[in-house]
């Protein structure tokens, strides 16, 4: 449903998008991440036809948002800190979206409830919190059913509360069919939501893939067990090649392993009559994120 | 579509304090005008305005040509597209569907219809406060083409406001260029006139008539000098000295600045990107 084929985009000396493409062609949450200034925000506002790229194509449901317009019936978009205008009430601004959509203005009224507005719809929106703005542009994207919503940091000065209902909410909207795509900083956010995530550095996209298959190429598995004997989970560990690290902290065996073979790991250690009261798996996105911006700097330098 | 920019911009210039201001300013101009205008005790001052009661509606509807009225049209079209940049709501409406001429045409008319009002209302003023301070009125037949005139020629600074607000996109800035434009044009009008007359070369006329003020703020006191009766007042409204240049060079040069400035603004905003909120 978005098409970006081989975009790029210079300000000034600055590369801000490299021939970047990218497909999003089922009704999925994608998440696009990556470091302040990596080209995400312009990557998206050149989705939305805001910026005209150097280079390169952008389609969605195979139309060009720079030259037929139309297609904006079918987006919603959630802006990074949301800018409504300040002298309309939250109910004035989703009317005039409904109006420029064209969708009946009564059906306002249902998404005010949606974000749990409804009993602040009167007020102008310079009176609102950062959270009942977020809130507002929530519903104004989700205004008319669209089959695309774009979001930019939505979880920028929202509450935990806050995120939890955005989530549950998307979540909805992606069974419906929509497609979402959202930048984000959070990973946690990400691991909640995301189906897929596209890790972008430098104006160019380093990965593409779903979370956990991010955290297996850039950090590993990381398995986290409790047994009476440690040391001996370690010895066990240390004789398994899939293995790439252990260590013990706070009482507990972690271990490092270079790809998914939890099953083989767990059958061993059994096997080898090694105490286990627990055993648990820790995707730890954030380490494999961090991982991964190292290793896209790296490469980054080395193109250089 | 484009009836809903209209009527959003003029719902967002009545928001702005500042546009407030000058509603309220405009009053208090004509208001004020008047009632002094009534109030005039001295015998001399008594002997001028008598003969002039009948045509007194000329003074209030004249008098804010000269720069109050070029001041509230640079107020209303320099922060048209700027405020949505400062305040980041352009994308508000660019990801909707609407184009971007759509966008620009609408916001530059709904300013305009804004300005109309504006004037309306000055207009209306000076004729009730005539009617009721000075009796009736005569040459009420000039009133349709004198308030075209008057809009038309204010044409002139409103493109160019509008334009350097979409080119700064910054709304300060962009009123401060405009209002200096004008400034600086009116004093070098001004000297021009001076040297012409010192040296009787009418060269320096007619440079003075391109600039972009001539046109903007002397065409309806072209017509209004055809009013009877009215000639002193309108000499005594008009603040900079007259030149003689014909209705038909006002209209050109101001057709001219109003198309080039509006042609340079659409162009900026169709093929320029659209930044994230300007702060």
């Amino acid at each position: 449903m978005i098409e970006i084929v081989n975009v790029s985009k210079r300000y000034g000396e600055r590369i801000a998008l490299d021939s970047v493409s990218i497909t999003m062609d089922k009704p999925l949450i994608y998440g696009i991440l990556g470091p302040n200034g990596a080209g995400k925000t312009t990557l998206l506002r050149v989705a939305l036809g805001l910026i005209y790229p150097e280079m390169g194509e952008v389609r969605i449901m195979g139309k060009s948002p720079f030259k037929e317009k139309g297609i904006f019936k079918e987006i919603g978009y959630v802006q990074e800190l949301p800018n409504l205008p300040p002298f309309l009430s939250g109910e004035e601004v989703l009317k005039l979206s409904a109006r420029l959509k064209g969708i009946p203005e009564f059906s306002v009224n249902e998404y005010l409830d949606l974000v749990g507005m409804s009993n602040h719809a009167k007020k102008k929106i310079a009176k609102y919190s950062k959270g009942m703005v977020q809130r507002i542009a929530l519903a104004e994207a989700l205004l008319g059913d669209p089959k695309v919503i774009v979001m930019d940091e939505p979880n920028i000065g929202t509450d935990p509360a806050l995120n939890v209902h955005i989530r549950d909410v998307l979540r909805e909207k992606r069974k419906s069919g929509s497609l979402i795509v959202m930048t984000t900083h959070e990973l946690e956010e990400v691991r909640k939501l995301c189906n897929r995530v596209f890790l972008i550095f430098a104006g160019r996209v380093f990965y593409a893939g779903d979370p956990e298959d991010l955290v297996a190429r850039f950090l590993g598995l990381r398995v986290i067990i409790t047994s009476r004997t440690p040391e001996k989970v370690i010895e066990v560990a240390k004789g398994l090649g899939f293995i790439k690290s252990t260590e013990i902290r706070d009482g507990k065996v972690i271990v490092l392993m270079g790809e998914d073979r939890r099953e083989e790991f767990l059958k061993t250690l059994i096997e080898d009559n090694v105490s286990v009261i627990d055993y648990s798996t820790d995707l730890s996105l954030e380490d494999a994120y961090i991982n991964a911006l190292i290793e896209a700097s790296k490469d980054v330098r080395k193109n250089n | 579509m484009l009836e809903k920019i209209i009527s959003y911009e003029i719902k967002r210039s009545i928001a702005r304090k500042k546009v407030l201001v000058i509603i309220a300013i405009t009053v208090i101009f004509e208001v004020g005008t008047y009632v002094a205008l009534s109030q005039v005790k001295s015998q001399a001052l008594l002997s001028i305005i008598q003969p002039l009661k009948s045509v007194l509606w000329i003074a209030g509807a004249l008098l804010p040509q000269s720069l109050l009225l070029h001041f509230i049209a640079i107020s209303i079209a320099s922060g048209s597209l700027s405020e949505e940049y400062e305040q980041g709501t352009v994308d508000f409406f660019l990801t909707k569907p609407l184009s971007r001429l759509s966008f620009a045409t609408g916001k530059f008319l709904g300013g305009y219809i804004l300005f109309i009002a504006v004037y309306g209302l000055m207009l209306t003023i000076s004729l009730v406060m005539s009617f009721l301070l000075f009796g009736d009125q005569t040459g009420l037949n000039y009133i349709p083409a004198l308030f075209f005139l008057v809009i038309f020629s204010s044409l002139t600074f409103y493109s160019i406001a509008y334009m350097l607000g979409e080119i700064i996109r910054r709304s300060n800035l962009a009123f401060l260029a405009a209002s200096s434009i004008l400034i600086g044009s009116l004093l070098i009008e001004a000297v021009l006139i001076f040297v012409s007359r010192l040296t009787d070369d009418l060269l320096f006329q007619q440079i003075a008539i391109v600039l972009p003020s001539w046109g903007a703020t002397e065409l309806p006191f072209l017509l209004a000098s055809h009013i009877p009766n009215a000639s002193l007042i309108v000499e005594a409204v008009e603040v900079f000295p007259i030149i003689a240049g014909t209705q038909l060079e006002a209209y050109l040069y101001t057709i001219s600045y109003s198309v080039s400035a509006v042609f340079v603004a659409f162009f900026s905003f169709l093929k320029r990107d659209i930044p994230k909120k300007i702060s």
